[in-house]
């Protein structure tokens, strides 16, 4: 069995950040759900404390 | 293996190759030899079986029969990495991420082929190529041509002894196509063994030492001249301003004519067993006869006319 190497592992993850970094629908995509949960409880907050 | 490589040994061999998806035959009883340096093309019509040669040759896929050695390794799953190694294949699409620039393409993939000082190796590329200018350049952004360029900078990154190509030139201009020629040209000087794999008969003729047709089994395979000897007989072509009254007796008895005959557009095409023989002769007895020669020459036949000689007779094979 061959050992899995660490360049060829680092250079797929950079890789993949780099495409990640180009392409607005993933980096929407990534910050829809984090901005939902942190703005719908706030509204929560907001509208129970009135 | 190095030594073999700079004494001109084998690059490449195969000994009744073949390779079956279960009762379908893709190619079989493939046998040839290939010098370290030679440009090789591999002809065939679709479906002939030259991309699967190409992915058994490149340890992608088992071969079901037969044996060879590539770059002198012998081909067995146990070697498939070191014959890896010593190799490169550029398939049809190139496969680029269209994301990354140029530069950064080549970069993934030298840390992907483990090799070493990687940024020389990708400076050579480039240079290779012609590319060093468009670097930075996104992929999505180039050009056909300029992609498949990238796609062999890539290839040889890894500095392979033999280098597959498999339909370099599939889809582009013919302005494309030239600098694509231009570059394997360039490499086959620099002493990589190339392995090319085409339908362009035009490209072969042009770029490779030797080729090999393939329709299933090799049809046959040699440098393009004598393939072209192989199948056709010499002919000379004499076009008069009018027609001759008695050809017969004109071309009938002259030393090394061996046939005539008069084709559709009313020039004569003789065939003869050698041109510096019959042709004086022919042009003599022409002029002896009174006849107004416009032109004589040799009837030439390319590459094409080999490879659809041949693949018709296969045809009319499978027909009867």
């Amino acid at each position: 069995m061959r050992r899995v190497s660490r360049r060829r592992v680092r250079a797929i993850v950079r890789k993949e950040l780099r495409v990640y970094r180009r392409n607005g629908s993933i980096i929407a995509a990534m910050a829809i759900i984090p901005l939902l949960f942190l703005v719908q409880p706030l509204v929560s907050v907001l509208t129970v404390s009135s | 293996m190095s030594s073999d490589r700079s004494t001109g040994g084998v690059a490449l061999s195969a000994s009744g190759l073949g390779k079956r998806f279960g009762d379908r035959v893709a190619f079989e009883g493939l046998s040839f030899e290939i010098a370290y340096g030679e440009v090789f093309g591999f002809l065939g019509p679709n479906g002939a079986g030259k991309t699967t040669t190409v992915r058994t040759l490149g340890t992608l896929l088992a071969p079901t029969s037969g044996s060879a050695t590539v770059a002198g390794i012998p081909l067995a799953p146990e070697n498939g990495v070191e014959i890896r190694r010593r190799i490169a294949i550029m398939p049809e699409t190139p496969g680029l991420y269209q994301r990354l620039s140029v530069a950064e393409n080549l970069d993934c993939f030298a840390d992907l082929y483990e090799v070493p000082d990687p940024d020389a190796r990708i400076e050579r590329a480039l240079r290779a190529v012609n590319l060093t200018e468009r670097a930075q350049d996104p992929c999505g952004t180039l050009s056909k041509g300029l992609r498949q360029r990238v796609a062999v900078a890539r290839a040889l990154l890894s500095e392979p002894e033999v280098l597959f190509l498999d339909e370099p030139t599939a889809g582009l201009d013919p302005v494309a196509s030239r600098d694509v020629h231009a570059m394997i040209a360039e490499l086959g000087r620099s002493g990589v063994t190339i392995f090319l794999t085409t339908h362009r008969l035009e490209e072969a003729e042009r770029l490779c030492n030797r080729v090999a047709i393939l329709n299933t089994t090799l049809r046959t395979i040699g440098r393009p001249d004598e393939l072209r000897e192989r199948l056709f007989t010499k002919a000379l072509t004499v076009r008069t301003l009018a027609p001759l009254s008695e050809p017969g007796s004109v071309f009938g008895e002259l030393p090394g004519v061996q046939d005539w005959r008069r084709d559709d557009s009313g020039e004569y095409v003789i065939s003869v067993s050698d041109t510096e023989i019959a042709g004086p002769a022919i042009t003599r007895a022409l002029v002896a006869a009174g006849a107004d020669v416009v032109t004589i020459s040799e009837s030439y036949h390319s590459l094409e006319d080999v490879y659809l000689e041949l693949i018709d007779t296969d045809k009319e094979a499978s027909r009867s």
